[in-house]
């Protein structure tokens, strides 16, 4: 298994760990009505702290062992491939919650728009990463 | 995939090379190196000409291009 490879590998599961509890505990808080935005904000932050040691240690781990890493062609073209399927996955998740969103709007009373919003475009970004690195992680499988 | 390669082969023919030390001439990763001998990636023109110019040969001793859809 090469670096990139690794690395596309400690990004998936990192997206995965963190942003899954991540968002099933905003459904499970929505659920009992006691999403607002103190909530939204300590778990965002959360989210975020966990996702820094989660990738980052493993990534500077995988960093320091591999140090002959190489990115060439067959590199550039799976994550070429990869980028391209996660920003057609971004646009319509954008399209998809944008519009979902605005229907489910009375379920989220005491949330403001802007927090709706920013958490279905993080939603979005999300999805989209996550279908970066599990293309690249096919594809690395595929021509191995 | 229409395009068969004999890299191995060639590989062979030069004093059993290694594949990290062909990777390491072509600066590509030696699971690169893997990939194309075994017909799951396609180099570019460029490394396939790379690949050939290390063993001394031309592009199509090494590369050949097999259409099942002729003859």
């Amino acid at each position: 298994m090469c670096t990139n490879e690794r690395l596309a590998w400690v990004c998936l599961v990192s997206i995965a760990v963190v942003y899954i509890p991540y968002f099933s505990f905003l459904v499970y808080a929505v659920q009992n009505a006691s999403l607002h935005l103190g909530v939204v904000t300590v778990a965002f932050v959360g989210a975020i702290i966990a996702q820094m040691f989660i990738t980052g240690i493993p990534a500077a781990i995988v960093g320091i062992l591999d140090k002959k890493q190489v990115t060439d062609e067959r590199d550039i073209a799976i994550r070429h491939k990869a980028s391209t399927l996660a920003y057609v996955c971004l646009i319509s998740c954008v399209l998809i919650l944008v519009t979902g969103g605005s229907l489910l709007r009375p379920m989220f009373p005491l949330l403001g728009d802007g927090v709706i919003i920013g958490q279905l475009g993080l939603l979005s970004v999300v999805n989209a990463e996550l279908a970066n690195y599990a293309v690249q992680v096919f594809e690395y499988r595929r021509t191995a | 995939m229409p395009i068969k390669n004999t890299v191995r082969r060639c590989r062979f023919d030069a004093d059993e090379m290694t594949q990290q030390q062909l990777a390491d001439r072509l600066g590509v990763s030696r699971q690169t190196i893997i990939s194309i001998e075994s017909g799951k990636y396609q180099p570019s023109l460029e490394l396939a000409f790379r690949i050939a110019a290390v063993f001394g040969k031309r592009i199509e001793e090494v590369f050949v291009f097999v259409d099942g859809g002729s003859e």
